[in-house]
């Protein structure tokens, strides 16, 4: 059953490219809504389906299997030009040809509205996105920046009623990347439209997103809030994709729905059941998944519960240190700390405890 | 904004670019006006003479002279080397010279790229016999180059002058393309190369040539098939170095065996396609310079030296080759020129005489002209569009399909057309739709490889971005495809247009008395022996093509730089 | 809100007005180009005759004007081209003729397209002296003798060396320095070969292929020896004449053997599209009248007895004319041909 407020149902899309040998499954059987006004991500590696998947929903492809749905009306047969969509390349696609202004002016005047209306509109739209002195200019005499806003702008223009975005920051600089997702999500907000954004980058996908569907290999791994997706990781691969992950080799020694304890290297910890995963009676070999600014590490006491471990590389960024800490079993972990109170000394001792809400206990092969 | 109305939505319109209904089209054409003809003729070659056609007497017969006569293997073997060594001379005289225009600021730079493309125009068998009277042994600069420069050249009866011949007007086709793919290639990747420490010759030739092979070997192929097709020039100015055209045309005109010319014919194809394949095999791994918005121009060096030398090196190349069109320039104001290095006398009769006479024929080539370059362009783009947008298979079959006639000898191609389309339901004979046709056929390939080489190098994203605006596709390709594709377009369709005004070969076959051209007059007027006449057309033609060639570039304020890619 | 437009509005609409203008004015073009292609060239469907004609476009005016003035409803449309050419054309158009009218080269090419032609005997038959008709239909009638001489360029070779007949080609000192277009394409390259089959059999043959250069151009067969490429050549004594005229420094030799007696027809062309003014044309073009132009304007040497020799030319009479069998030379043109490739290729 969908949410009431669902504007756009992708319904078990399916995609395949070639056949034989070279046959690859780009999007299988993917499923997902998007609620109105919200701005909906699809995160993953390259090479996981999530742009296959967004051409699907522009019907710059035509699915296998599957539906897309919009307001209730079947979208999947329909050509992208009558859509009602607006889309954002990943390399802008601004006609060379035209100026700015023709650019942003496109999809007006495809749709046969009148002069003055289409001026009023682009300049509208060239000021939503603050270009409004660039109108004449040809895009090749813009920057980046300003050319991801044109593009912005030419998707936003006709007002259509879903926004697609394709990497559309992949080609900025570090910086300007981190302003442009502000933009955009003030953007669409402004506009109040639902949009589907397609990124590689957690960090970007976290910051901007209302709700994000993890893709892994053509599948859809996990559908959640930036901060679901974050704190409560459906398996190892959306742990270790979005933010730093570490992994520890463990056993399941006694279970209570969500809570367990498990030895790790030695140590005996409390620890939380990943949501989700199958029943693991008490022997089970697990992974123990912390994030590593949610551990803490102090001296050795005698006693505490915790891992052991000693200090390797320190990496010094700031608003924090990063801590390479090295387990007498051969095992590695990453530990963020604030450094208040002196930085650790490589070589030094350090005792690791993790608070039990802060972990997760996958079985161990699944991913 | 929310108060703005919601965007209208126009009507889907009732024919769209869609895939089955251009398909339809484009197999259509290419069934009814290539496959169909062609067809019947080199389905011949595999029938003895005489027999019936049918599958049962499918044989191989044909080709055993290739076997067994030394007249065909020395003509095989002629073929190949001639066209062999004319690609090699063409690419060391196009490539420095596409380097120098696109890099060095070179005075006079526009209007020695417009007369670059006239030696692609000069009808071969004006612009062959103007060398004998150059460089024969009473030529007019041959004593100038033995005397004054000491050098004594060989015989330009031979293959040196089929060579030098076919090199001098066919280089324009390395040069070209390659002209505009150095003008438009990504100025970054060389730049990368010096800041590494490069030299600027380690840097052209492990950088800058490597970006641009593609559209290099692009070039060469069509030099290539166009030389081993060529039937004029070695015939003129071969003396006895016989190629595959010359038996082809031994069989059709001598014999009127269509059986044996067919098996020649697709002999000589085997090789042109061939060589079109593998093009294909090599481009296809290799990178393309691609035009995105982006692109940046590229720096031209603007030392004095460099310039002057580049211009003399520049109009050096040009103006030797030029040196046919001078002839005729010359000819052309020549009342009498008999036997003697320069004319005796000079006057404006020629024009006069040609004027009166050729009126009909001077409506008739632009007309012709004029229209089968519009077909060709709009064909020619639908299905390069086609070719290069749709995932279809077979691609590689429609490119071997509209390629055929271009490779074919001109003779075998007009026969084809003439049996094909004289009887009903088409009875075209004598129209000027059967001229028409042939001529679309020959040069279809001219608009459809630039467009679609045009296309491969555009991001495929424009036109998504224009559906993905709400426009279909069909205004997708009016507004953002077709101004895109122009500047390559209207390259391919300024060759089309000036190669068609002295097109010969296939008129002489199709021609008639309400459709002769300004070739059958220059025919005509050779045939009366009247050689100034038939210069003052000839020079009539080359004007109207450098001014055609020099509108065009005005017009899409680029080069012809981008056709044949 | 409602910011003017400014100039890049009008920019664009200039733009979007001109790229409407040129679609349309594409769309005209092309209407108007295949309109006027397609306009059948039988529009007018006056009374006409189309004569195919590898006499040259000179003779052919002339005839065409004189057959006008005296036929002024019938238009003569003709279409020039080499013999090769020409006959080529009329083979593929066998299924439904455009020609009427064929004045295309020596009777050889009658008697191996025989099949394209019609059986008419002209109203004039009796003009033409029995030696040069069609013995059978007829299907043809004579028009001029081509008279196979050599040609060499005076100022290159001094007059005692001038060779004297045929046989003088087989000459080691003419090496490289003869010019001889190939019988495969020439009909009179072919009946040069026979002659000199007949003269002195393949060695003979032999010998002047070690000497000559097979063009596949016949047209440089003797424009080669104007502009002093080759010293010597062989082809229709009409064309040194022709060329003397324009001022190229060139001789006719005729033969001391003899040169066989051969001659260029006109026939009609079966099926024809016109026939009612085909005869007529095909009459006028066997008259006297005719027949004086092709000596006037075309120096051929008439086949009718009531028309003198060309001004310049010596007379028929004085030059030693020995037989052609054309029947055994259409015969054997098959093997002779292939036997002379192989010699020239194993030269």
């Amino acid at each position: 059953m969908k949410a009431p407020s669902a504007k756009l149902g992708v319904e078990g899309v399916r995609k395949v490219f070639g056949d034989g040998p070279s046959k690859v499954v780009a999007a299988d059987d993917v499923g997902f809504d998007v609620r109105d006004g919200e701005l909906f991500t699809l995160l993953g590696p390259s090479g996981c389906g999530k742009t296959t998947t967004l051409r699907l929903v522009a019907g710059l492809e035509r699915p296998d299997a599957g539906r897309v749905v919009f307001e209730g009306a079947d979208w999947t047969p329909l050509p992208p030009f009558q859509r009602s969509i607006g889309m954002v390349f990943q390399s802008y696609a601004l006609f060379p040809h035209m100026s700015v202004f023709e650019n942003v002016a496109y999809g007006l005047r495809v749709r046969r509205l009148s002069r003055a209306e289409v001026g009023q509109r682009v300049n509208e739209a060239l000021e939503l996105v603050g270009l409004a002195g660039t109108r004449a200019r040809r895009p090749g005499q813009l920057s980046g920046g300003q050319q991801q806003r044109v593009a912005l702008a030419r998707a936003l223009v006709y007002h259509p009623k879903l926004l697609l975005l394709d990497e559309p920051l992949s080609n900025l600089d570090a910086k300007l990347r981190v302003y442009m997702r502000g933009e955009v999500k003030r953007i669409q907000r402004q506009a109040g439209i639902c949009a589907v954004y397609v990124t590689h980058d957690q960090e970007e996908a976290l910051s901007i997103s209302d709700r994000i569907a993890v893709m892994q290999a053509g599948r859809i791994a996990q559908v959640g809030t930036p901060a679901e997706i974050y704190e409560q990781p459906a398996s190892t691969f959306v742990a270790d994709f979005v933010g730093k992950a570490n992994f520890l080799e463990c056993t399941v020694l006694e279970r209570d729905g969500e809570a367990c304890v498990i030895r790790c290297h030695g140590a005996r910890l409390r620890a939380r059941a990943a949501t989700g995963s199958p029943p693991m009676p008490a022997g089970t070999e697990g992974l123990l998944f912390f994030r590593p600014e949610r551990a803490v590490i102090s001296a050795v006491q005698e006693g505490a519960s915790g891992l052991l471990a000693r200090v390797g590389d320190i990496e010094y960024l700031g608003s924090l240190v990063r801590y390479t800490l090295d387990g007498a079993g051969g095992w590695t972990v990453l530990v963020d700390a604030p450094p208040i109170g002196g930085i650790r000394q490589a070589g030094e001792e350090v005792l690791i405890t993790l608070a039990p809400d802060q972990t997760q206990v996958f079985p161990k092969g699944s991913r | 904004m929310a108060t703005l109305a919601a965007p209208r939505v126009r009507p889907r319109r009732a024919f769209d670019l869609s895939t089955t209904a251009v398909l339809l089209l484009v197999a259509g054409i290419l069934g009814l006006l290539i496959v169909y003809p062609l067809s019947r003729v080199l389905l011949l070659s595999f029938i003895k003479p005489g027999d019936p056609v049918s599958p049962a007497h499918l044989t191989l017969a044909n080709f055993s002279r290739f076997f067994t006569s030394g007249l065909y293997q020395k003509a095989l073997v002629n073929s190949l080397v001639a066209s062999g060594l004319t690609v090699l001379v063409s690419l060391v005289l196009g490539i420095p010279l596409a380097y120098i225009l696109a890099r060095v600021r070179v005075p006079f730079r526009e209007a020695l790229i417009s007369l670059a493309t006239l030696p692609l125009i000069l009808p071969p068998f004006v612009g062959a016999y103007s060398w004998i009277l150059l460089l024969g042994r009473q030529g007019a600069l041959t004593s100038v180059i033995r005397e004054g420069l000491g050098i004594h050249l060989p015989s330009i009866i031979g293959p040196f002058g089929v060579i030098v011949t076919m090199s001098l007007s066919y280089y324009p086709f390395v040069l070209l393309p390659l002209l505009g793919a150095l003008s438009s290639a990504d100025p970054h990747v060389e730049e990368s190369a010096l800041t590494m420490g490069a030299s600027p010759l380690r840097r052209i030739l492990t950088v800058t040539l490597p970006l641009v092979l593609p559209t290099i070997g692009a070039g060469a192929i069509i030099v290539f098939m166009r030389a081993i097709g060529n039937f004029g020039v070695p015939a003129l100015l071969g003396g006895e170095f016989y190629v595959l055209p010359t038996l082809v045309y031994f069989e059709v005109v001598g014999s009127f065996n269509l059986h044996g010319a067919g098996a020649i014919a697709l002999v000589s194809t085997l090789f042109s396609i061939g060589s079109l394949l593998a093009l294909r095999y090599v481009t296809g791994k290799g990178g393309f310079v691609t035009i995105t918005s982006q692109a940046r121009q590229v720096a031209q060096s603007s030392q004095p030296a460099a310039r002057w030398l580049g211009f003399g090196f520049a109009a050096a190349v040009i103006g030797i080759s030029l040196l046919p069109h001078l002839t005729v320039l010359l000819a052309s104001f020549a009342e009498r020129w008999a036997g003697t290095p320069l004319p005796t006398a000079y006057s404006l009769i020629n024009y006069h005489k040609a004027f009166t006479l050729s009126t009909d024929a001077i409506r008739n080539s632009l007309v012709l002209a004029v229209g089968t370059t519009v077909v060709c362009v709009v064909v020619g783009s639908l299905m390069a569009h086609t070719a290069a947008r749709k995932r279809i298979p077979g691609r590689w079959l429609m490119d071997v399909t509209i390629m055929l006639p271009f490779v074919l000898p001109g003779i075998m191609v007009g026969v084809a057309i003439l049996v094909a389309f004289i009887v009903p339901p088409f009875e075209l004979a004598g129209t000027g739709t059967i001229l028409l046709i042939a001529y679309f056929i020959r040069r279809l390939p001219y608009t459809f490889r630039s467009a679609y080489a045009s296309l491969t190098q555009t991001d495929i994203a424009l036109e998504e971005a224009s559906l993905t605006c709400g426009a279909n596709q069909s205004t997708t390709f009016r507004r953002v495809t077709l101004p895109l594709i122009t500047p390559a377009v209207a390259a391919g369709a300024t060759i089309t247009f000036a190669t068609l005004l002295g097109e010969l070969t296939t008129t002489l076959l199709l021609y008639s008395a309400r459709w002769k051209t300004i070739s059958v007059k220059i025919f005509e007027f050779v045939s009366y022996d009247q050689t100034g006449p038939a210069s003052a057309l000839g020079a009539l033609l080359v004007l109207a093509v450098l001014v055609t060639v020099y509108a065009a570039n005005r017009l899409s304020g680029r080069n012809l730089t981008s056709a044949l890619g | 809100m409602g910011v003017p437009a400014e100039e890049p509005l009008d920019q664009e609409g200039v733009i979007m007005k001109i790229n409407r203008l040129s679609m349309a004015w594409l769309c005209v073009c092309v209407a108007l180009a295949v309109l006027a292609a397609t306009v059948p060239a039988t529009v007018a469907q006056e009374p006409r005759v189309v004569v195919y004609s590898s006499a040259g476009a000179e003779i052919g005016e002339e005839l065409a004007a004189a057959f006008m003035k005296r036929n002024p409803g019938i238009k003569v449309e003709s279409i020039y081209a080499g013999t090769g050419v020409v006959w080529t054309r009329a083979r593929a158009e066998a299924s439904r003729p455009q020609g009427d009218v064929c004045m295309c080269g020596g009777s050889e090419n009658f008697d191996i397209n025989y099949d394209l032609l019609e059986t008419y005997r002209s109203k004039l038959d009796a003009d033409i002296p029995a030696e040069y008709k069609d013995p059978r239909g007829p299907r043809y009638y004579g028009m001029s003798l081509p008279i196979q001489v050599i040609i060499v360029n005076s100022k290159l070779v001094q007059r005692r060396d001038y060779p004297r007949g045929w046989r003088d080609l087989a000459d080691p000192k003419w090496k490289g320095k003869i010019i001889w277009a190939n019988p495969r394409i020439s009909a009179s390259a072919y009946a040069q070969l026979f002659q000199l089959i007949k003269i002195g059999g393949w060695d003979l043959v032999k010998a002047v292929l070690a000497n000559a250069v097979i063009t596949p151009s016949s047209g440089l067969a003797y424009q080669g020896v104007a502009d002093g490429e080759f010293l010597l050549g062989m082809t229709g004594e009409g064309n040194v004449y022709d060329l003397r005229k324009k001022g190229y420094p060139v001789d006719v030799i005729y033969p001391a053997e003899g040169t066989g007696l051969r001659f260029d027809a006109t026939g009609l062309i079966k099926g024809c599209p016109n026939p009612g003014s085909a005869r007529l044309f095909y009459d006028f073009a066997n008259s006297r009248d005719a027949h004086l132009i092709y000596v006037r304007v075309g120096s051929r040497r008439s086949v009718r007895p009531d028309v003198p020799t060309p001004q310049g030319m010596p007379p028929t009479s004085s030059i030693n004319l020995v037989p052609y069998d054309a029947v055994k030379a259409g015969k054997d043109r098959g093997i002779n041909l292939i036997i002379f490739d192989e010699m020239m290729a194993k030269r």
